[in-house]
């Protein structure tokens, strides 16, 4: 049988200093029912999401001069989705959300409310990936939730250029519609090629 | 069945880095945006999927490239019950940027802190706090790690790694015992016995014999007859306790330390505060066990470490899991001038039996009762206050039918539990008997 060594007691060497106490740091949770057990922070991620898409809408509401009532209720699709945020449901509202954007605005029409609706785009996108980073119980640290706070500001930022670029040409007809095609297809092509798996993932 | 053994440190490669369904959302939206935002000329959409498109292409080269290991390291393997130990995960190498996530599935008798079982790698490390409410051998829940890289693109895990497995010692009941234990033989004991010798216990004042200590000497005495005296002392001696436990029957909720305890529950603890009493007074102990298998075999021994082992061996009792045994191994061989303590809530007729067998031998016997009166206080179920009042009747012909044997029959009741029957015992002892020739 294994014997445990003797743990040896610490000595004082010298009188107690006064010391700052760590301040605890209380995790609060929450329960829906009799589901499993929410941190606030999985909840907050959430409501960033259910906001990132209340901005989507109301952008889009602004910029085609108003739709039909019904889309607003997909601002619920991010809680009622919370659980699944790790799968395919977010990929598939913000596909229909994107779709609504394509067939409520005119062909060769630009807005400005597309800069705030790129913001909500991807901060419900980030919310929803730092939500499937962890488990329902899971919270996030302030430095995590900093560090893509940031991330987010920055991807953002590629919008703004985007945006000045498409502002000066709205309207415009360069005769580069053909070269512009090939361009921006070969920019997606270029992409695809390089976050392609490699080697591809085998399917189990 | 493999033999048991703590397990304090377990590491594990958690596997490779793998896309998520964040990263190919992003990829998907980002190109199909793109594509139809050029086909169908809808400038706005461009900008829209554009920190999409940044997203993907940020997420993907920003993807660890490295294997990572996972250790997870238990701070004790061996503690009491209700005492806090931390188990520390760390990965190696901790990529920058990486999203880390523990979890700790829960077990029985182990509270997790945090309550959820959930924190946060810092710096490639994260600490939880364990805390087991229940004596025995077990595992301490599964430790798993997950990450995710920077925009939550790439992922590993979540990977389990390999079980810890711990020791939870009975926390001894308050006991002592000022009476003093009977049939001491041994040398090193405190038990003063009838014999002059060596020891703490005043004898007498004699005249000086060769061999004697200076440091002896009785100088007033000296002085006054004019020859050397000295301070003559009685030895101190050790005794033999044997302790027999009841494995048999584990009556009553579950509830840990920090609820009412079962019969194995008070059974332990009180074998615990009882080898603790008589380990630190330097007495012998052999520790026996009915009723409970894989359990092992303990021999004599005395002093703090075998303290431990009679703790270490108690932590290994699985109540019930030998139904067969009859206890003729476990009484093997015992010292014929041990003090017996069986130690049983005398519901199982197989440990009345065998107290019946080991004062048949002559040797001195005490039961101590471990049955936990709060089972019988319940008096919201008819039914069950019924049987319980039905067995306990049949309890207390068995316990009557011990008496009338002279094995004297104890409740447990921490300490100066055994003090009276001690004290009978050594008065018993030394009061003139009737002897057979």
């Amino acid at each position: 049988m294994p014997e445990p060594q003797p743990q040896p007691q610490p000595q004082p060497q010298s009188p107690p200093q006064a010391t700052r106490a760590k301040p605890v740091r209380v995790r609060r949770t929450v329960h829906f029912g009799a589901g499993p057990e929410w941190s606030l922070s999985q909840v907050g991620a959430t409501l960033a999401a259910t906001g990132g898409v209340a901005v989507f809408l109301a952008s889009l509401f602004l910029s085609t001069g108003g739709f039909d009532a019904i889309w607003w209720a997909l601002v619920l699709l991010p809680l009622v989705t919370m659980t699944w945020a790790g799968s395919a449901a977010p990929l598939a509202y913000w596909g229909l959300l994107l779709f609504g954007w394509f067939i409520l605005t005119p062909a060769g029409s630009f807005s400005w409310w597309s800069l705030p609706a790129a913001a909500g785009c991807v901060v419900g996108h980030a919310a929803t990936a730092l939500s499937a980073s962890a488990p329902p119980a899971g919270s996030f640290a302030a430095p995590t939730a900093r560090r893509w706070v940031r991330h987010t500001a920055i991807a953002f930022a590629a919008a703004v250029p985007v945006a000045v670029l498409a502002g000066l040409l709205a309207g415009r007809s360069l005769g580069l519609v053909p070269a512009a095609y090939v361009i921006g297809l070969g920019g997606v092509a270029v992409g695809l090629w390089m976050v392609r798996t490699s080697p591809p993932v085998g399917r189990p | 069945m493999p033999e048991w053994r703590p397990q304090r440190m377990v590491t594990r490669r958690l596997g490779t880095w793998e896309p998520t369904a964040a990263h190919q959302r992003a990829i998907v939206l980002g190109a199909a945006g793109a594509i139809v935002a050029v086909i169908g000329r809808r400038a706005d959409l461009l900008v829209i999927v554009a920190p999409l498109v940044v997203a993907a292409l940020w997420g993907h080269l920003a993807r660890p490239r490295s294997e990572v290991t996972g250790t997870a390291r238990l701070g004790d393997t061996t503690f009491r019950e209700g005492s806090v130990t931390g188990v520390r995960v760390t990965i190696e190498p901790s990529p920058p940027e990486v999203h880390g996530i523990v979890t700790l599935a829960q077990a029985p008798w182990v509270e997790r802190k945090p309550s959820s079982g959930v924190v946060e790698l810092e710096d490639g490390a994260a600490t939880l706090g364990v805390r087991s409410t229940r004596w025995g051998r077990r595992r301490v829940g599964t430790v798993g790690i997950a990450l995710v890289s920077t925009w939550g693109a790439f992922r590993v895990g979540p990977v389990d790694l390999p079980d810890l497995a711990s020791a939870t010692l009975p926390v001894p009941a308050a006991f002592d015992a000022s009476a003093p234990t009977p049939h001491p033989r041994g040398i090193v004991g405190l038990n003063r016995s009838n014999r002059p010798g060596s020891g703490s216990e005043f004898n007498t004042i004699r005249r000086f014999h060769p061999g004697d200590r200076l440091r002896r000497i009785h100088w007033p005495v000296s002085m006054r007859t004019g020859t050397l005296h000295v301070t003559s002392t009685f030895t101190d001696e050790d005794a033999h306790v044997f302790l027999l436990v009841d494995c048999f029957s584990d009556l009553g909720p579950r509830e840990g330390i920090d609820g009412h305890p079962t019969s194995l529950d008070v059974t332990v603890r009180a074998a615990g505060a009882i080898s603790e009493h008589f380990l630190r007074s330097n007495d012998r102990l052999t520790l026996r066990t009915v009723g409970a298998a894989e359990v092992p075999t303990l021999g004599v021994g005395s002093g703090t470490n075998h303290l431990r082992r009679v703790l270490d061996t108690l932590a290994a009792i699985s109540p019930a899991t030998e139904n067969r045994d009859t206890g003729d191994r476990a009484i093997r061989g015992v010292d014929p001038n041990a003090l017996c303590l069986v130690l049983s809530p005398l519901i199982d007729p197989t440990m009345v039996g065998l107290a019946h067998t080991l004062a048949a031998r002559g040797m001195t016997v005490v039961v101590v009762d471990t049955f936990p009166d709060h089972l019988v206080t319940d008096t919201t179920d008819v039914y069950q206050s019924l049987a319980w009042r039905m067995r306990l009747l049949s309890r207390d012909s068995e316990v009557h039918a011990l008496r009338l044997r002279g094995v004297p029959v104890v409740p447990w009741r921490g300490p100066g539990s055994l003090d009276q029957v001690l004290r009978d015992i050594a008065r018993r002892a030394s009061a003139p008997r009737m002897a057979r020739r």
